[in-house]
């Protein structure tokens, strides 16, 4: 389907074997707690944040998405 | 050095609107201004979370300026998602100098004082509804609405709570600041603004 020529094509299901066999990426490989840290916020009454806040926004951030589980 | 934020005029944030509007005109139709299209055009990401954020934030705009962060939740409903991303977006724009380089601890949003806080919140909410609502077409489309709706009905703060619906609905954003919009270009005193919206917009 991808007119590869064979050698081409086993290279092809070697590697899509191997991306299969792979550990999916977290969000936590791929962001950092710094880099994601709340810097601005909206929150309700423009309320402002505290330190418990921020961790717990942090925390639910870096919470695993549902559908992933 | 300690940090200091300044906080801008309601004529400067105006200029920054029209600068922002014009430099992403193509991402403007009508009357309504695609702010998601803005934000990714300025290569800034919007990442949808889940695990409770809601009960914290409706947004934030993350110490990497590059990304702005939601819940998921909130973003099914675009007259009330739309605003949030937009004052998200304004945070960068009017802090992106400190953000790039990394902000100071007391610059962080836990750390600074309540009139920096108060400042930086009504500067980036100022200016995420000037560009959501353009000062000229939104005085012209309130200002239509008011006079075809005086036309059927003399009651003045009947006619200005329909104006925010149908404007709502032009403009993708939420009721209530069609109202704050409204108030803060003078087309309504406050206290049209506190009887027919909420007294709990800030001011």
């Amino acid at each position: 389907m991808l007119n590869f020529d064979p050698n081409k094509e086993a290279v092809f299901n070697r590697m899509l074997s191997a991306a299969k066999e792979a550990e999916p990426l977290t969000f936590a490989d791929v962001f950092s707690r710094e880099e994601m840290c709340p810097a601005r916020c909206s929150t309700a009454n423009g309320r402002q944040i505290d330190a418990i806040t921020k961790e717990a926004i942090l925390q639910a951030v870096f919470t695993p998405l549902s559908r992933d589980d | 050095m300690s940090f200091q934020y300044t906080q801008l005029s309601r004529p400067q944030l105006e200029e920054i609107a029209d600068v922002v509007l014009n430099r992403y005109s193509h991402r403007c139709s009508g009357c309504l201004v695609d702010i998601e299209g803005i934000v990714e055009d300025a290569e800034i990401e919007i990442i949808p979370r889940q695990g409770g954020l809601i009960k914290y934030v409706e947004g934030y705009a993350a110490h990497n300026p590059r990304y702005i962060i939601v819940p998921e939740v909130g973003m099914s409903y675009s007259p009330r998602y739309r605003p949030v991303v937009a004052e998200e977006f304004c945070h960068i724009v009017l802090e992106y100098d400190f953000l790039k380089c990394g902000l100071p601890l007391e610059a962080h949003a836990d750390g600074l004082t309540a009139q920096q806080h108060a400042d930086i919140e009504a500067d980036a909410r100022y200016l995420s509804l000037a560009i959501l609502f353009p000062r000229s077409k939104f005085t012209i489309a309130f200002n239509q609405c008011l006079e075809l709706r005086g036309k059927s009905s003399a009651d003045r703060d009947k006619n200005i709570r329909a104006c925010g619906e149908t404007l709502e609905n032009k403009f993708q954003v939420w009721s209530l600041l069609v109202g704050s919009r409204a108030r803060d270009l003078a087309l309504i005193t406050p206290e049209e603004c506190k009887r027919n919206f909420s007294n709990r917009l800030l001011m």
